[in-house]
């Protein structure tokens, strides 16, 4: 019972563009989805994290990413913009999770187990700044969710302006209006460097 | 203190290998149970609700012909003792040859005393992994581990779609690993194991033995 396509999964060599790529995992071709998964997931998995600042919810949502982005690759109109796209799909279940997560808080229920930023920061960083990190956290988890989520993807992920609103689904003007928003609160708590062009 | 932007930069950058491996033998599972949710997903669910509905009755118009669930083999499953983590050769061999073909997967039917019994069974399909396992377990009760290996290879090469797959390559990692003295093979053989989506309970003797293997990786230059 061979199976061509799960047998060439190790084959495909690291280098195909994204956009061949998406070509062959449209004809659900294994190899591909598989190197595609191998391309993105890591970087998915890491921006999600912080995000949610949970891990856990993070694999849970990068495995739904996937899941639709595999079922939905047909609708993918530019196959380079996968990362994009595939970003755009988990920053939509970030944000269920968030008010999800936000009304049972607000309810007085806990949902998940969460590693605020200053335990997800790198060893040997100084007191001071995993102080300045805490407060960030603090700060971020009173905004709203949107601009919560514009302000992480530009100013912790440092993803561009462009990307930052596609990710969203919404236009360059209302996301520059949640960033612009939520700097004003979170200047107010914490000292950040200026603004990145 | 000024933080500096993209804050990222101050934030732990490890690779998360061990998130994005479990990540994908749980997207290779979810995607063996359902394959494919089209534009038309409402009429999908719709479609699924009368399949469940039909199932049901099904199941349940068999309970009252008699039991025809195999709880005994779910039962064994979730009273493995601690000791089940990290399985041996032998259990992981035995294991993948015990384990039904992918063709044995259906409860036989009922039987009708109306229609007369045929006269002779067909002949089952041959099952070649189950030989394969069959000869990969005379060569390590042999001691002749390359030649296991390679058939346990043989299996993983040709039979991928197999549910026992995993298994065997289960029991290649553990032969390179501890007998063969090749490591990064090892890891190979574990990742690939678990790309395949393996069964829940193999999931984390899985990673531990990934994880036993991997740090030697950079040394043994292979």
């Amino acid at each position: 019972m061979p199976s061509p396509a799960r047998a060439t999964v190790t084959r495909l060599p690291e280098g195909v563009p994204t956009a061949s790529l998406v070509l062959r995992a449209r004809a659900r071709e294994s190899a591909a989805e598989s190197l595609l998964y191998r391309r993105y997931a890591d970087d998915l998995i890491s921006v999600t994290s912080r995000l949610l600042r949970s891990t856990a919810a993070a694999e849970d949502v990068v495995h739904d990413t996937f899941l639709v982005a595999f079922e939905r690759l047909g609708q993918l109109r530019d196959p380079a913009q996968f990362r994009a796209w595939a970003l755009s799909i988990a920053v939509s279940l970030v944000r269920k999770r968030l008010r999800r997560a936000r009304l049972l808080q607000w309810v007085g229920l806990d949902t998940l187990h969460t590693e605020p930023l200053e335990l997800q920061s790198r060893d040997g960083l100084s007191v001071e700044a995993r102080g300045e990190l805490a407060v960030l956290d603090a700060v971020l988890k009173k905004l709203p969710t949107e601009q919560r989520l514009a302000w992480s993807l530009r100013h912790v992920e440092g993803e561009k302006l462009e990307e930052v609103a596609a990710s969203l689904g919404k236009s360059l003007a209302t996301t520059k209006r949640y960033i612009a928003a939520a700097e004003r609160l979170i200047s107010a708590h914490v000292n950040l460097s200026p603004e990145l062009p | 203190m000024t933080l500096p932007r993209p804050v990222k930069t101050l934030l732990s950058d490890t690779p998360r290998d061990a998130a994005v491996m479990r990540t994908w033998a749980r997207l290779q599972r979810s995607r063996r149970v359902a394959p494919a949710r089209g534009s038309g997903f409402g009429l999908a669910v719709a479609g699924l609700c009368s399949v469940a509905a039909g199932a049901l009755l099904v199941v349940g118009w068999q309970r009252t012909q008699g039991p025809t669930l195999d709880t005994t083999r779910a039962l064994a499953v979730m009273a493995l003792p601690d000791s089940a983590a990290r399985p041996s050769l032998n259990t992981l061999l035995a294991q993948g040859r015990t384990a039904p073909a992918p063709h044995a997967h259906l409860v036989p039917p009922m039987p009708r005393p109306a229609t007369p019994a045929p006269v002779a069974e067909p002949a089952p399909p041959p099952d070649p992994v189950h030989a394969l396992l069959e000869s990969a377990a005379e060569a390590v009760r042999e001691a002749d581990y390359p030649r296991a290996a390679t058939l346990l290879a043989e299996v993983a090469e040709h039979h991928p779609e197999d549910p026992r797959t995993p298994t065997a390559l289960f029991a290649l990692g553990r032969l390179q690993a501890e007998n063969l003295h090749r490591r990064a093979d090892a890891a190979r053989s574990f990742t690939r194991a678990l790309e395949l989506g393996p069964e829940e309970r193999l999931v984390v003797p899985l990673w531990r033995a990934l994880e036993e293997v991997r740090p030697a990786r950079a040394d043994d230059g292979r």
